[in-house]
């Protein structure tokens, strides 16, 4: 009975997770179907004919979609370590020091997060156009960075305070002044989170499109500004081929941050055991 | 090296208004190449000692000297410690090699001697070959050794453990206990541990300084302070003892109908510890008394005068179960009512109710509850101190 009952729980939960996953990949598999796609009218189940229109406007002469995706990685992986090393160490601070103001401080590294980024990206423009950064490479990077920061600092304060200071601690009392326990012990420990406070960032970057429009003002290209007229004019071959490629990107990305860095920095570390 | 605080006092707290001391002007000082534990129960500020004494914590006032030289200034990496935390604390990211020579690396000593120092060390601690292991695959054992390890590694000028044991099985407690003596003679390093459990204390300390609510309650070889503890809460901390609330009226103690010497307590509130092993009741009591000893209270007051044993003459007590009592050495202490028995292997333990509180004795055999029979007590073994 019991054996039967719990026969049917599996298979409820098994139903819940192919439903979840249908949630997911039926719009992708869509995006994907119509990047290839000539005609679609609308009662068909699958598209009437098909075409590589998508992808010669994509990769045909003369378009420069492979320069606009690396350029869209490399300003993202700026991104993403710019955040990173800002966001711990104002963790950092804000989680080991006890200093006048440190709520304040707090409060304007998550103010992002409560401010809409339409409103706070005029305001960074009109900064940025003083000090000589709109329009500019740089200037994108650091926009993007503070959007990011708000996550990235709260995941490596969460990170910060599980670490704890026991092993900074003992690391002290094996001889370790104060910048090589960060070195040898800290950073180590908190490798894990800044992966994914960096893949965080990245993504945020990488799909960012009203700030690069604002701050880049049309100078710096990334994929989501390329991709987001033919989103708008209709064109959903080319839009869907767009999304193809940047999801592709994102894709590979992820997995490199993921699997690969991750499977060389400590795994899985037990903070709360030896 | 010989370390020394004095005076140390502080108080932690967030805020200044929930401030609370933690250490008042603690003084004592570990001789050096000796092994002194500082004894306490949970609460009483051992490890904030220790943490002040490594540089961790800064003390509101008061000196921490090594060899008669100050250290406040120094930060805790300059101070050239060895330090076990109760919590083992290996890294997790390096091996068990690279843990242990850690504090080596730390000192610019080269790659080849570094790790020829740690396996030997490892050899040791008796763990030859765990050198390229992962510290979470050790037991808790063998972790703790790793930790002792590393923290005698770089030959430091002193060691201090933070209750190393207590996260151990007891069957393996021993077993550390008596590898961190070995450990510590061989190395000649001084040594300071923090323990709550008194028995430690006796077993591995050259001396004991026992805090009580951030003071030094009493500072002394083992032997003095288990047969002359200097308060009511060290007498009571080697277990297996009853503690009675009560009235001292010329130097003897009274409760209910049991009574006690308490030479030179003055008259008022009391508190007594009597210890299971040097008390006897019903037959043995009996036997004892019979067989001329004094008795206390009952006949004159210089029979229990004649009881007492001045400072320095009672050899250091082996209380245990099973220990055999001399007769001449118990002196009738009034009688008191069976409550119940309870089995205890070696022997029973009969519990006997004085006025609702509990003097428990051990028996040979079950007593009758409800009966109501003689004890004695032999005054090595029964501490009264002024409430």
């Amino acid at each position: 009975m019991s054996a039967r009952r719990r026969g049917g729980a599996r298979w409820a939960a098994r139903a819940l997770v192919a439903l979840q996953g249908l949630c997911v990949l039926a719009p992708l598999a869509v995006v994907v179907l119509w990047s290839v796609t000539a005609s679609w009218p609308w009662p068909a189940l699958l598209p009437e004919s098909w075409s590589a229109r998508g992808i010669e406007e994509l990769f045909g002469p003369g378009r420069d979609t492979g320069s606009v995706l690396a350029g869209s990685i490399a300003l993202a992986l700026a991104c993403a370590l710019l955040t990173t090393v800002v966001a711990t160490l104002a963790a950092r601070a804000l989680s080991r020091y006890r200093f006048r103001g440190r709520e304040a401080v707090r409060f304007a590294v998550l103010l992002p997060f409560l401010i809409p980024s339409t409103v706070f990206a005029m305001g960074v423009q009109v900064a940025f156009l003083r000090a000589g950064l709109a329009g500019t490479a740089a200037g994108v990077v650091l926009a993007h960075a503070i959007v990011a920061l708000p996550y990235a600092a709260l995941i490596m304060m969460d990170a910060l305070d599980a670490v704890g200071t026991r092993l900074e601690e003992q690391a002290r009392l094996c001889g370790a002044g104060a910048v090589r326990t960060w070195i040898h012990v800290t950073v180590p420990l908190l490798l894990p989170a800044m992966l994914s406070a960096a893949s965080m960032a990245y993504i945020m970057s990488f799909s960012q499109y009203f700030i690069t429009l604002l701050i880049g003002a049309g100078k710096v290209k990334t994929l989501a500004l390329v991709m987001f007229p033919y989103l708008s004019s209709g064109d959903r071959t080319i839009a869907s081929a767009y999304g193809v490629v940047f999801l592709g990107a994102t894709l590979l990305v992820f997995f490199l941050f993921e699997v690969l860095l991750r499977k060389r920095t400590a795994q899985e570390i037990d903070y709360f055991e030896g | 090296m010989k370390v020394e605080v004095r005076d140390l006092t502080l108080a932690l707290g967030e805020r200044k208004r929930d401030r609370r001391a933690v250490l008042r002007e603690v003084s004592f000082s570990v001789p050096d190449g000796a092994f002194v534990s500082l004894l306490g129960e949970s609460g009483a500020g051992k490890s904030t000692v220790l943490k002040v004494i490594a540089g961790i914590l800064l003390q509101d006032s008061g000196a921490v000297l090594f060899d008669g030289r100050c250290v406040d200034g120094l930060p805790p990496h300059r101070r050239d410690l060895g330090f076990v935390f109760q919590d083992v604390r290996l890294f997790p990211h390096m091996t068990v090699a690279e843990n242990v020579a850690y504090p080596l690396r730390m000192r610019g000593v080269g790659r080849r001697e570094r790790t020829a120092r740690a396996a030997e060390l490892l050899e040791r601690v008796q763990l030859p070959g765990f050198g390229p292991r992962e510290p979470r695959t050790l037991s808790g054992g063998q972790a703790q050794r790793v930790a002792l390890a590393r923290a005698l590694a770089a030959r430091p000028a002193a060691l201090l453990m933070d209750e190393p044991f207590s996260g151990l099985d007891e069957s393996l407690r021993d077993d550390m206990r008596s590898l961190v003596l070995r450990l510590q003679r061989e190395e000649g390093c001084t040594t300071l541990m923090v323990t709550h459990d008194a028995s430690e204390a006796l077993m591995m300390s050259d001396r004991v300084v026992a805090l009580d609510g951030g003071a030094v309650a009493q500072a002394a070889p083992p032997e003095e302070l288990f047969a002359r503890p200097a308060t009511a809460k060290i007498a009571a901390c080697f277990g297996d003892c009853s503690v009675l609330e009560g009235q001292v009226r010329q130097g003897i103690f009274h409760l209910a109908e049991v009574r006690l010497p308490a030479p030179g307590v003055p008259d008022g509130a009391a508190r007594a510890v009597v210890r299971h092993g040097r008390c006897a009741a019903a037959e043995d009591a009996r036997r004892a008394v019979a067989g001329g000893a004094a008795a206390v209270g009952i006949g004159s007051v210089d029979a229990a005068g004649e009881c007492q044993a001045g400072p320095g003459a009672i050899p250091p007590a082996l209380a245990g179960e099973g220990a055999p009592l001399g007769a001449d050495a118990l002196v009738a202490a009034g009688k008191a009512m069976v409550r119940c028995n309870v089995y205890a292997g070696a022997t029973y333990l009969a519990r006997l109710d004085c006025a609702g509180q509990t003097l428990t004795v051990p028996v040979p055999a079950p007593l009758t509850p409800g009966e109501t029979v003689p004890v004695a007590v032999a005054p090595d073994g029964c501490f009264v101190f002024p409430a």
